[in-house]
């Protein structure tokens, strides 16, 4: 139980003060400056501080502090292979297109990604096709971010009363904007996340959305750390607990239902979710709560996991079970596909799985996910808009090694941190991305400082936010910028962009948040396909839009399009063939390396046939000498 | 002395090599070592393939990207 339900809602209540001050600043700086530039690209002021720490908690999105613990929570030391590639991560992500990125968006006054493809290929149709696939991908990557913050604001905040007071008071007074299939806690979160990150990302633009993610990774940076060590203090270190670890078979999973002889009274019978019982000499846990309505002798079916290592159940029956007010019934227990009576499976790769027999982290897809993160991380247009956004090389230069140090010290110590949640949080496996808040409150208990908890938890919905914002600025910037002023009105004034400005912000957030109302399925298979996605179709084109001067319209186009052509394609034959949202993978390699190199050859066949660039273009680029120099 | 693109375009190429020695160590490495069958040995309290195959890599990454950064990179226009 935990001794604090209110230490989260008092940490958010704080940071959603401090969020929204910087927004009435960020507010006030801009009214000096030209709109444009600075709404979008914070009139490319940005130091070492601020772009390190805006790229960092740019890329690390919700998945980072809800998805990743889950996974290492779930399989265990892979996971270190799994997100290694974060090691060489900021220098590929910042340094590969960092210097040249700010160089020529300077020389040719570019804003936006396709101002930058405009510029270098004087295509209109270039840059037209860049912002549509720019606008769509983003909007479809939004609605899962929304739904993951949703989720992690009722998980962080569902067990406060004030929070449960207020879901109540929607669930009675506004039951129309509760869709079916989600709950007033879910909605509530949903709406308290939209409204706060609609606010301040509308009023403080990207200045705005710069200073809140440098307040968020810190957050994150000290959240992790404290959990870092309060974690090692309460396993007693970690070779005890990779000890214990390498004794662990992973759990069955499987439902049961409560039963009692007699209907249950008017308040119903109610059962804790996380509560442990044992039937037939096995132990098991709840992984959700059990409720028996009024009136009937037997609840609906519930998530359960049963614990299967001897030392654990030894260890959890040390203490004496609480007596239920009901007698379970357990139904079918399914064995994981990979790891099943196995010890050690969580020690190495490829790691246990629940449903795919050759295991959670085949080779083929550590050297998959490999080149996703460092590459696909560099082709992320949220991370290229930064690198158009700072003061000179030598900030780019310090934020480089700033980031290197700040994602070692994010990235390893939540391996670290998961996989001893395994012994400290037991029997979680069938809902295991409650492991992020099911930890921040267990470690602040264990270390005696209940409001710890607040502060640790603030790390996760700060992701989210930090991710979301930079993403609805660049949607917009996309329709202002390079649909509404360089295609259809040219001479639109400053006031006449800044209205249009904030009501697309608050439009695409209400899209946004209509879309996260009736949640998708496959969450995490959405936010990867359209990572990747972003990542075929932007890498190839401005990569070598930037550095190979012959290279030139036709190959653009043919890249951007056969690239993201091949990457869809896969996915489209997975969902077809194997009837789910997992995409086909060739030699076990993923579809974003399949897309990427496809888009290679198309840029490489197209430039060959396509005709050559102008001078002026080139010019501007590579200077008069470099570009004559490669022609000749 | 070489154009400002140029040395730009020098520097790309070497965060690519790096990327792949990056590759090359960690996912060989592991391949040998982590998938193979048999008892996993504890070193500093992980298991040893984490710390020859993730944490040493990551450790001379982290060093190399402050090296290349600080010391290697040389500025362009501002």
């Amino acid at each position: 139980m935990r001794s604090d339900a209110n230490a989260p809602l008092i940490a958010f209540v704080c940071y959603t003060a401090i969020v929204l001050g910087l927004a009435v600043l960020s507010n006030y700086a801009f009214k000096k400056r030209a709109f444009v530039s600075e709404y979008f690209l914070g009139s490319r002021g940005l130091g070492v501080i601020a772009l390190a720490l805006t790229f960092g908690a740019t890329s690390a999105s919700a998945g980072s502090f809800a998805g990743f613990p889950s996974l290492i929570y779930a399989h265990g030391w892979s996971l270190a292979l799994w997100i290694a590639s974060y090691m060489i991560f900021p220098l590929c992500g910042m340094g590969l297109l960092g210097k040249r990125l700010s160089i020529v968006s300077r020389r040719t006054g570019a804003i936006t990604l396709p101002d930058i493809l405009r510029a270098r290929f004087e295509s209109r149709s270039l840059a037209l096709m860049s912002t549509i696939l720019l606008s769509v991908l983003l909007c479809v990557f939004l609605v899962p971010q929304f739904t993951l913050a949703a989720l992690i604001m009722q998980q962080l905040l569902g067990d406060s009363p004030l929070y449960q007071e207020a879901a109540l008071w929607l669930q009675n007074d506004l039951p129309n904007l509760i869709p079916t299939g989600t709950g007033p806690e879910y909605v509530l979160g949903l709406l308290l996340f939209a409204i706060l990150v609609v606010a301040y990302t509308t009023f403080g633009g990207f200045r705005a959305v710069v200073w809140t993610d440098v307040l968020q990774g810190f957050v994150m940076l000290i959240g992790v750390l404290l959990m870092l060590v309060f974690t090692l203090v309460q396993v007693g270190g970690l070779r005890n607990a990779s000890l214990e670890m390498s004794s662990m078979q992973p759990p069955r999973l499987g439902t049961a239902s409560f039963v009692v002889d007699s209907p249950a009274p008017l308040e119903g019978i109610r059962i804790d979710m996380d509560t442990w019982f044992m039937d037939e000499e096995r132990l098991f846990r709840t992984n959700e709560a059990v409720l028996i309505p009024a009136g009937d002798t037997e609840s609906a079916p519930i998530k359960i996991t049963q614990i299967v290592t001897p030392q654990e159940i030894a260890s959890i029956t040390q203490t004496e079970l609480p007596s239920l007010p009901a007698k379970p019934r357990v139904g079918q227990l399914i064995p994981y596909a990979r790891g099943d009576n196995t010890v050690g499976t969580y020690m190495r790769p490829p790691g246990p799985s629940p449903s795919d027999p050759n295991g959670f982290l085949p080779l083929g897809v550590a050297v998959s996910f490999f080149a996703f993160w460092a590459l696909a991380g560099t082709g992320q247009p949220g991370n290229m808009i930064r690198l158009m956004a700072f003061t000179g090389t030598r900030t780019l230069r310090r934020a480089i090694a700033s980031l290197a140090v700040y994602f070692s010290l994010i990235y390893f110590p939540l391996i670290i941190i998961f996989c001893c949640a395994r012994l400290l949080a037991p029997g979680l496996d069938h809902t295991p991305d409650r492991i992020m808040p099911v930890m921040a409150y267990l470690l602040s208990d264990g270390a005696g400082i209940p409001w710890m908890a607040g502060i640790l938890i603030a790390a996760p919905f700060a992701a989210a936010m930090s991710t979301v914002d930079s993403f609805m600025l660049m949607i917009t910037s996309s329709i202002v910028r390079d649909v509404y002023q360089q295609s259809i009105r040219p001479e639109a004034t400053e006031r006449l962009l800044k209205r249009l400005s904030y009501g697309t912000t608050m439009l695409v957030g209400l899209l946004a948040t209509i879309g996260a109302l009736y949640p998708p399925q496959f969450l995490q298979y959405v936010i990867v396909f359209t990572g990747g996605g972003l990542a075929v179709a932007f890498l190839t084109p401005v990569g070598l839009g930037l550095y190979w001067p012959r290279f030139n319209k036709l190959g653009a186009l043919m890249s951007m399009v056969v690239g993201i052509a091949v990457y869809v394609l896969l996915y489209l034959i997975g969902f077809v063939t194997l009837g789910n949202a997992s995409p086909v993978r060739p030699l076990e390699l993923d579809p974003f390396i399949w897309g990427l190199l496809a888009s290679l050859l198309a840029a490489w066949l197209g430039t060959r046939y396509g005709r050559s660039n102008t001078d002026r273009a080139l010019e501007a680029f590579f200077g008069r000498n470099d570009h004559h120099a490669e022609y000749d | 002395m070489p154009s400002a693109f140029r040395r730009a375009r020098r520097e790309a190429l070497h965060i690519l090599i790096a990327w792949a020695v990056c590759l090359v160590w960690t996912i060989g490495y592991c391949a040998i070592s982590a998938y193979r069958p048999g008892d996993v040995t504890l070193l500093w309290g992980m298991p040893s393939w984490v710390v020859f195959g993730i944490v040493l890599p990551w450790l001379s990454a982290t060093i190399y990207s402050l090296w290349f950064a600080l010391f290697h990179m040389k500025d362009g226009e501002q």
